[in-house]
């Protein structure tokens, strides 16, 4: 089924591409591939989307490891609460 | 050994405190926030520690009551913070969304190819810091849409707009991404795009 602009704009306002099932991100794919109106912004909004997608495999492995820590202050008044609460 | 004795909560803080951090912090860009958010996800734990079924790794399991304090905690600033919507009739003009979900203005090409970073280790530390640069209204649609898999009512709903407006924040959420990742971004020498 070949889907219109819109439909392919509605879609990926309401779904995350890479969690669609398989046939519908098909029939999506080649309107994008094969449209001169819309295909490169859509494209645009797949590829963010395929970035936000790996980042959050990236982020479950653990393996993104900005220099950003808890605070010494909050660490300390963390510790104190576990303490106080085990 | 078992699971619980080996992740006893008193050791939660130096192994998974840091991570939680950052998975708190990059959605909810407020450092006193996220440091509060993953004190209250430990005392929770410690609460619900009986009920831990080892099923999943405790790093995991705290991480799901976080995701739980997260959204409290948007929900809560939602309520607080009023979206400013002047721009998007303008925005939405300009798109002729309404008709025909398409723009009618082609947007710029990526200054990088984002298949090829997505392959690079140190792409993913710019690419947090900036989804965590992200401003008020805008990170808050992006990190319940992106991060957290909400639908589109329930963001609505708690950010009281509608779909089209929430379709705004979000088109200006990729934007300004996009702009972030290309002015931090330097493709390796040597590699090919």
């Amino acid at each position: 089924m070949i889907m219109t602009c819109k439909q392919v704009a509605k879609a990926l306002a309401e779904n995350r591409y890479y969690e669609m099932p398989w046939n519908r991100r098909i029939t999506m794919f080649i309107h994008i591939r094969i449209c001169a109106v819309c295909g490169r912004y859509h494209q645009q909004v797949i590829d963010m989307q395929k970035g936000i997608h790996d980042y959050l495999e990236h982020e479950d492995a653990g393996d993104i490891t900005p220099t950003l820590q808890l605070s010494d202050e909050a660490r300390q008044r963390i510790a104190e609460k576990l303490k106080k609460e085990k | 050994m078992n699971d619980k004795l080996l992740h006893d909560p008193e050791s939660w803080l130096d192994e998974h405190g840091d991570y939680l951090f950052r998975y708190a912090y990059v959605r909810l860009r407020n450092r006193a926030a996220a440091e509060d958010a993953v004190q209250e996800t430990f005392l929770a734990g410690i609460k619900a520690y009986d009920r831990y079924d080892e099923k999943t790794p405790v790093r995991y399991w705290l991480r799901g009551i976080l995701h739980h304090k997260v959204v409290d905690y948007i929900r809560k600033a939602a309520r607080e913070i009023a979206v400013d919507d002047s721009e998007d009739h303008e925005i939405l003009d300009r798109f002729k969304y309404k008709a025909f979900g398409i723009p009618s203005q082609q947007p710029a090409p990526w200054k990088f190819d984002p298949k090829h970073a997505y392959e690079q280790k140190e792409f993913w530390e710019i690419f947090y810091r900036c989804m965590a640069g992200l401003k008020e209204s805008m990170g808050l649609a992006f990190t319940m849409r992106e991060l957290e898999g909400l639908s589109t009512e329930e963001i609505c709903k708690e950010l009281r707009i509608k779909p089209n407006n929430l379709w705004v924040l979000l088109h200006r959420a990729r934007a300004q991404l996009k702009e972030c990742l290309e002015a931090h971004w330097i493709t390796p020498e040597g590699t090919e795009q």
